[in-house]
């Protein structure tokens, strides 16, 4: 297996995982931090992908995922903060005021 | 490692002459709009409270003149000199068109939102008109990329700040909502998006719009690099039909809407639907037009089940915002009609038609904020009983409305559909069979439309309504009404102009070139 | 010319949306005004069309959507421009009737009907398949409005029926537009919406023979729905019963019309094949809707549903004429000459009078109804033949009423018969039997109609007392003409009403009729009138009979008003508005029956236009031609 297959593998599962989480979760911080994972793992790949095809375009990328993923990192957490303040707890299925 | 790979990346002398000569001039809009966020924070800094007000004018005028600033900037570009900034932004006669809507819609959206803010207590301070433009200028970006990573840095910068416009409301548990769930729903398509244009990247070697077209052009895509281009293009279209809420995955869109404030709903259902789908105009018909079997059965289905679903659902609505939302929903599908059918007319067809939805939304929008209440009342389709008798004008102008976004002529919104239609019944085949579905759709999204006229003419309310006492809107917001439905009916009559314009910004899709030849 | 008389009304409708003023008879005059200015130009097209020349007149065209070959091109030919003349007395008609009875929401009630009447005239005059798709729609959302406002207790459902029923038929046919659109294009060699264009183009090379049948059935769907035909006829009924009486009157009238309008222009000429293999099933529908209205109408306890189902009767009259037109020129051979020289035009000319006289008749009939609803808040026929005699107690409308009914049944000497009768000599040409059936249901026509003017004019057959009837004729008209006058002379105090009702009835005075010298002291009461119009005003009588006033809250209501209805109770002849609307339209439909040369020339032309339209574009000829050929 060629390191490019394994770092594949590698960058699937983390997404599945990062993906799992958010759908199965329901802790918002949690599903947060599953986003977080799936970004990574989109990382993981662009690296990859950046070294076999020999360009730099994939390094680049990545660090604008992540210069963009600590943006939405504060916004979530704001949020999240905020919902919490008013509800003092933390579960996905309280935020039902609306009825989707 | 890094070292091997420089090694690899040769840079040419003509590379380097390119970096001396940046176009500036040709992002006139991005310039306006985006500064206009450093002026506006400043601008309430320096303000006294009392003049806080100006700053909406301030922000209307910033984002009036860059979409304005299209006329007059380097634009529109042809050939091989359409792409800008090393080939990372399109500007083309396209560029120019979603200026127009994407700019202008936000500029008509900070006008009318000091009269609905102030209604429901909340003082319009620099930070939300600041997000506003910093929406605007990366929706209009979006609609510009011609190269994934600037697509994907506007789509965040856009997405950004609409999670805190949503849960802008302190005192709302429902804004609060609506902005956790935008966030986290989006973030997750987002990452979706990501990972397809990673996969991409893999196989083709490149995220510029031009080099991937050229490569899958050129290269029969065969082995793992076909699987790597179709999971890439499938995970692209989750990312996709999440942003512009197709059903299936629409869940979140009514609860989003509902939430969020009116005008920013406004702000979502039009500038956001507009900018997403005409960055895909750029992306499927474009980038993907080489491997086009493979996207347009998934949208094909798509595009069957968004109407079908969206229309249904909106029929068993009672809160008008989320009737508009599931509208909304409706529409992307007959929106997506327009890149499965896939030719000239279509293309035209589809850039005219947001023009029409643009101004139709607005139009109805504008309407649910002028009759809102300070606690989110009057939003109730039972609360538009008799609106003709309290405010003969707005239930006037929510017809016109709602009978554009139903296709009823003379108004843009039957051209708009016309367009579509006839461009699926043009690519004949099984897209004849979309054209079918949408119409059997119009007639039910007519049923639910309608629903909501009667009301407004024929009934009489149960009870004197919370909002009937809401006085006639502010003059901006009068501005705004005005506006939409002139727009509403005028492009309709004079349908002519828009789809000639529609036409010439049209041509520009699926030719993207790169400048190979250095 | 056209395009005046089209946006007109529009420019009307417009100043009254944004009139300062909130005096509803600014309103009454503005669109009176618009109207009488459109009617003015119908009538002027009318005279001025010049009969006998083939294509279209008065055209105007000009470029508009050029990327997709869409222009402005409107024009009228001999069938066109009897609809246009009929659409703008129809709409003077309304204006007029609904001078008192509309009291609530007047301002909007006006831009409605003005929208309306520049739907209906653009329908008739567009010649640009866009531009006629959105007149056809245009008409769509203020009938549903007419209806789902002003209309009676259960008016939101029959407005959501009717908006629904059009919309789904508008929309087949947006879809048979945008198809014929892409299959003409290489016969007209570009892309085209003129509707001259595509006709002429399809002349020489027919259209692909299934695609014929698929849009046939599409826009015939579309027409079917609004005709109505059986079985898409259910809207009507219920669009009929709620809707205001001048919403009846141009829903019958005229917008019925379109369907049969559309069948003409679209799908005989450009679809002649399928017109033709189709035309046993069109026939077929149409026998079955003649025959089912009238049976229906036979059991009606309503009038205005009565009248409604006779008009779905009528209107298959029509789609028969047009259909055996058809059907006569399919499996013929030989030369073109004989067979225009063969073909079925009476058909095409009775259907295309049929739809005229319909439109003066139960235009007409609608108007009387909504009279007598007027007075009595019932359209119940029971009702009213239990409590009261109207003939008793409005000769002058009485008189007019059995004018539109006798003419609706079709006695010869009104405009109904002649129609009628060419299209079942055209049917007696296809098959003697259809003939048979159509005649048949004539004889129910009379039944339904002739039983309803008796019940609801003449009261309970059982005890009728003359000596009673005449005491009480004779006792109570002048009263009840002398609140005719009070009624006159207090609502419309600004206009010259009082002088003109007396001069009205004095006519009626001179001419008296046969019923009210039956019933005794019409004619006196005529002269009554113009002593008691002069003088001074009974006090007693204007309780009872002011209807106009208090009754818009009541509207819907189907109970009738006790006070009107007590034995022996007042209540007034036809005033102003009405009187100047019924009797012209009465006057007309005689004259047309007597005259109908005068209509038939303008179709004439039309007729053999169509046949040879319809005769060359088939598929059938180009096939004999080219086996002649070889």
């Amino acid at each position: 297996m060629s390191s490019i297959t394994i770092a594949m593998v590698v960058s699937a599962l983390v997404f599945t995982i990062g993906a799992c989480g958010v759908l199965l979760r329901r802790n918002p911080l949690v599903q947060f931090m599953s986003i977080e994972l799936m970004l990574n793992a989109v990382n993981l790949a662009f690296i990859s992908f950046g070294g076999a095809n020999g360009s730099a375009e994939g390094q680049v990328f990545v660090l604008m995922v992540l210069t963009v993923a600590a943006a939405e990192a504060v916004i979530g957490l704001g949020i999240i903060v905020a919902m919490f303040r008013r509800r003092r707890r933390m579960d996905v299925d309280d935020i039902k005021v609306m009825e989707g | 490692m890094i070292s091997s790979i420089l090694a690899q990346v040769t840079i040419t002398q003509a590379d380097l002459d390119k970096l001396g000569k940046v176009e500036w001039g040709a992002l006139w809009p991005a310039w306006l709009a985006g500064g206009g966020v450093l002026i506006v924070l400043l601008a309430d800094l320096v303000l006294p409270k009392t003049q806080r007000w100006l700053l909406s004018w301030v922000s209307f005028v910033l984002l009036a003149l860059a979409a304005a600033s299209s006329f007059w900037m380097d634009m529109p570009r042809t050939g091989s000199n359409a792409t800008v900034f090393q080939n990372m932004i399109a500007a083309d006669e396209m560029s120019r068109f979603l200026a127009i809507i994407v700019l202008g819609v936000a500029a008509l959206i900070v006008l009318a939102s000091p009269d609905y803010l102030s209604r429901i207590g909340i003082e319009a301070t620099g930070e939300y008109y600041a997000l506003v433009m910093a929406a605007a200028t990366g929706m209009w970006l979006l609609t510009v990329a011609a190269h994934f990573m600037v697509f994907f840095v506007a789509l965040e910068l856009f997405s950004l700040a609409l999670y805190i416009l949503c849960g802008f409301l302190p005192r709302s548990i429902r804004s609060h909502e609506s902005g956790f769930k935008y966030f986290l729903l989006s973030s997750f398509a987002s990452a979706f998006l990501l990972y397809g244009i990673a996969l991409i990247f893999g196989a083709t070697g490149s995220t510029e719009y031009g080099k991937i077209q050229a490569y899958l052009a050129d290269n029969n895509i065969a082995g793992n690099n076909g699987i790597l281009v179709l999971f890439g293009v499938a995970m692209i279209t989750v990312g996709f039909a999440f942003k512009i809420s197709a059903v299936p995955f629409h869940m979140w869109t009514p609860d989003v809407y509902e939430g969020a404030p009116t005008p920013i709903t406004a702000l979502m259902a039009i500038g956001t639907k507009a900018a997403i789908v005409a960055a895909f105009l750029r992306v499927y018909p474009g980038v993907f037009g080489p491997i086009s079997d493979q996207w347009k059965p998934i949208l094909f289905v798509l595009a069957i089940v968004t109407m079908i679903g969206g229309n249904l659902l909106a029929v068993s609505q009672f809160n008008i915002k989320r009737l508009l939302s599931y509208s909304a929903v409706a529409h992307a599908g007959y929106l997506m009609i327009g890149l499965v059918a896939d030719n000239t007319l279509s293309r035209s067809g589809l850039l005219f038609y947001l023009l029409g939805y643009t101004v139709m939304t607005l139009a109805a929008f504008a309407v649910v904020m002028a009759v809102e209440g300070p606690q989110g009342e009057g939003l109730q389709i039972s609360d538009y009983a008799g609106l003709h008798k309290r405010h003969p004008w707005l239930a006037g102008i929510m017809t016109i409305a709602l009978l554009s976004l139903a296709g009823i002529p003379p108004t843009v919104g039957f051209f708009g559909k016309a367009f579509i239609f006839g461009a699926a019944i043009q690519s004949g085949g099984w897209n004849i069979a979309l054209a079918l579905v949408g119409i059997v759709t119009s007639v039910i999204a007519a049923y639910y439309y309608f629903r909501i006229i009667i009301q407004m003419y024929t009934a009489q309310p149960a009870s004197e309504p919370a909002t009937a006492r809401i006085g006639r809107p502010a003059a901006s917001l009068g501005f705004v009404l005005a506006v939409a439905v002139i727009g509403t009916l005028g492009l309709g009559i004079l349908a002519n102009f828009a789809l000639d314009w529609a036409n010439q910004a049209a041509a520009v899709i699926g030719q993207i070139t790169t400048n190979r030849g250095s | 010319m056209l395009s005046a008389m089209t946006y007109i009304p529009l420019i009307g409708a417009v100043i009254i949306a944004i009139l300062p003023s909130r005096n509803p008879n600014a309103y009454r005059w503005i669109a009176l005004l618009t109207t009488g200015i459109n009617f003015a130009l119908s009538l002027y097209t009318t005279l001025t069309f010049v009969r006998g020349q083939a294509g279209y007149q008065f055209e105007e065209k000009a470029r508009w959507i050029d990327s997709i070959g869409a222009g402005y091109h409107m024009g009228v030919d001999g069938v066109s421009v009897l609809m246009v003349q009929l659409n703008g007395l129809l709409f003077l008609i309304a204006i007029l009737v609904s001078w008192y009875p509309i009291q609530k929401r007047v301002r909007e009630y006006y831009v409605a009907i003005l929208l309306l009447n520049v739907g209906l005239v653009g329908v008739f005059c567009a010649l640009d398949f866009f531009l006629f798709y959105i007149f056809w729609e245009l008409v769509l959302i203020p009938m549903a409005i007419l209806i789902g406002v002003w209309g009676g207790a259960n008016r939101v459902y029959a407005a959501y029926k009717f908006f629904i029923y059009t919309l789904v038929g508008s929309l087949l046919m947006l879809v048979a537009i945008i198809a014929l659109y892409f299959q003409a294009q290489p016969l007209v060699g570009r892309f085209t919406l003129d509707i001259v264009e595509i006709t002429n183009a399809t002349a020489n090379r027919p259209l692909d023979y299934t695609f014929q049948i698929l849009a046939f059935l599409a826009f015939g769907s579309a027409f079917a729905i609004k005709v109505p035909l059986w079985p898409f006829h259910t809207w009507l009924p219920d669009a009929h019963t709620e809707a205001p009486t001048a919403g009846s009157v141009i829903l019958a009238g005229t917008m019925l019309k379109m369907g049969c309008y559309g069948f003409i222009r679209f799908n005989l000429p450009l679809f002649p094949d399928a017109s033709k293999d189709l035309a046993p099933l069109m026939i077929g529908l149409a026998i079955i809707a003649i025959i089912y209205g009238a049976m229906v109408a036979l059991v009606q306890p309503d009038m205005k549903k009565l009248v409604a189902y006779s008009s779905v009767s009528h209107m298959g009259f029509v789609i028969l004429g047009l259909f055996t037109f058809a059907y006569g020129l399919g499996g013929q051979s030989g030369r073109t000459t004989d067979r225009l020289l063969l073909a079925n035009t009476q058909a095409f000319e009775g259907a295309v009078f049929v739809m005229f006289a319909h439109g003066l008749l139960t235009g007409g009939l609608f108007l009387g109804v909504g009279v007598v609803y007027e007075r009595l808040h019932t359209r119940d026929i029971k009702t009213i033949q239990n409590t009261t005699r109207v003939a008793s107690r409005m000769p002058v409308y009485s008189t007019v009423f059995m004018i539109f009914a006798m003419g609706s049944l079709g006695l010869p000497g009104i405009s109904g018969f002649v129609g009628e009768f060419l299209v079942m000599q055209g049917a007696f040409r296809v098959n003697g039997w259809l003939a048979f059936a159509t005649s048949f249901v004539i004889i129910f026509a009379a039944i339904y109609l002739l039983w309803m003017y008796q019940r609801v004019f003449f009261g309970k057959v059982g005890d009728y007392d003359p000596a009673v009837a005449l005491s009480h004729g004779a006792g109570h008209h002048d009263e009840s003409h002398g609140t005719l006058a009070a009624d006159n002379a207090a609502t419309n105090q600004s206009g010259p009403a009082a002088g003109a009702d007396n001069t009205f009835h004095g006519e009626h005075g001179k001419h008296p009729t046969p019923d009210s010298e039956k019933f005794g002291g019409g004619g006196a009461a005529g002269i009554d009138t113009n002593r008691v119009g002069t003088d001074s005003l009974p006090e007693k009588g204007s309780t009872h009979a002011v209807p106009a006033k208090g009754h818009d809250t009541g509207h819907g209501k189907h109970h009738p008003d006790p006070d009107v209805l007590a034995n022996g109770a007042k209540f007034p002849d036809l005033n102003l508005p009405e009187g100047l609307a019924l009797i012209p339209l009465a006057i007309l439909s005689i004259l047309v029956g007597i005259f109908p040369a005068w209509v038939l020339d303008f179709l004439t032309t039309s007729g053999s236009q169509l046949t040879i339209t319809m005769v060359e574009h088939s598929n059938t000829l180009a096939e004999i031609a080219r086996t002649v050929g070889k």
